[in-house]
């Protein structure tokens, strides 16, 4: 027996509201219920609401265990920039920064050069912010959120040195081609994993 | 998961093994499918399952694919090209492991 529209919006409203915020997440988890629920109402005759009930009383401490897996989750997100670093284009845009930087900030001075670049840093930081605010005012996705704790790391990372490295001409260069390429490559990142992720997950936003 | 320290090593293997013969199986079948081979004695909890598909997929040994089924969206896993060398070697290395265990177990049977 299929569980119809009506019967899908209620597993997904219960999900919801045990916590299970991200749609991506979320998804996978109603699936995974609904299959369960529709082999339940087969094989005992339970109507949709029983079957549910019993099914969610044996088993709602494993479903749950996944909400949990999601709560703080750096690792895989930082591994998959680290990753998406070792490319040669994005190696010889490390370089050419490298070396704009080193003839900038010879050339114009730390101080107009550095600032330039914490300017540059903070609306990168703030039109991303803005976007992900846009992005999860109605519906949060697990992909969004992993990956924008990496640029929320970078920019506290940065804004936390800054005055210690900005401090002579070698670790001027080191600190503001680092900040850039970082904050660049972040943005490149960031467009190939939603990329990857509209495609697979089409069937989301239709 | 039943004697889960025995079998939770080798989770990852199984559901290897199984996206190896069928192609592409979304979770709810995987768990449905280990049930059948084991005729009900090996039971694969939810939360042991799905952290196991996404640690695989964020490895890069799984790819994902989601559809519209029954008035619900479903996600299904695949091998990738990576993931498929990786079955492989790790089923080697399962079947060594229990040819080991056999040895120290039943040192008659192996002989």
């Amino acid at each position: 027996m299929k569980l119809s529209k009506e019967n899908i919006q209620s597993i997904d409203n219960y999900l919801k509201h045990e916590g299970f915020i991200y749609v991506d997440i979320r998804m996978e988890m109603v699936d995974h219920i609904a299959n369960a629920v529709e082999g339940k109402m087969e094989v005992e005759s339970l109507n949709f609401y029983d079957a549910f009930k019993s099914y969610m009383i044996s088993n709602k401490k494993e479903i749950m265990k996944q909400n949990k897996e999601h709560g703080f989750y750096f690792k895989e997100p930082i591994l998959n920039f680290i990753k998406f670093c070792f490319n040669p284009f994005i190696f010889l845009m490390g370089v050419l920064i490298f070396f704009s930087m080193n003839f900038l900030l010879t050339k114009f001075g730390i101080q107009n050069i550095g600032n330039s670049i914490l300017w540059v840093v903070l609306v990168i930081y703030l039109v991303f912010g803005f976007w992900h605010f846009l992005l999860t005012r109605k519906k949060t996705y697990f992909y969004v959120e992993k990956n924008f704790w990496i640029l929320f790391l970078f920019f506290h990372i940065t804004n936390l040195f800054k005055s210690n490295f900005n401090s002579n001409l070698q670790s001027a260069i080191i600190f503001n081609s680092l900040t850039l390429f970082l904050f660049l490559t972040f943005i490149l990142f960031y467009f190939s994993e939603r990329r990857k992720f509209r495609i697979n997950y089409k069937h989301l936003f239709e | 998961m039943k004697n889960s320290q025995l079998y939770k090593g080798s989770l990852n293997t199984i559901i290897m093994k199984l996206l190896e013969e069928k192609g592409r199986m979304y979770g709810y079948e995987i768990t449905q499918k280990v049930k059948e081979i084991t005729k009900g004695e090996l039971n694969i909890t939810e939360g042991a399952l799905y952290p196991a598909l996404h640690k695989l997929e964020s490895e890069g040994l799984l790819d994902v694919e989601v559809e519209k089924v029954d008035n619900r969206l479903r996600k299904y896993y695949k091998l990738t090209e990576k993931g498929t060398t990786e079955t492989v070697n790790r089923l080697a290395e399962l079947e060594e492991f229990i040819k080991n265990m056999q040895t120290i177990v039943n040192p008659k049977l192996s002989y």
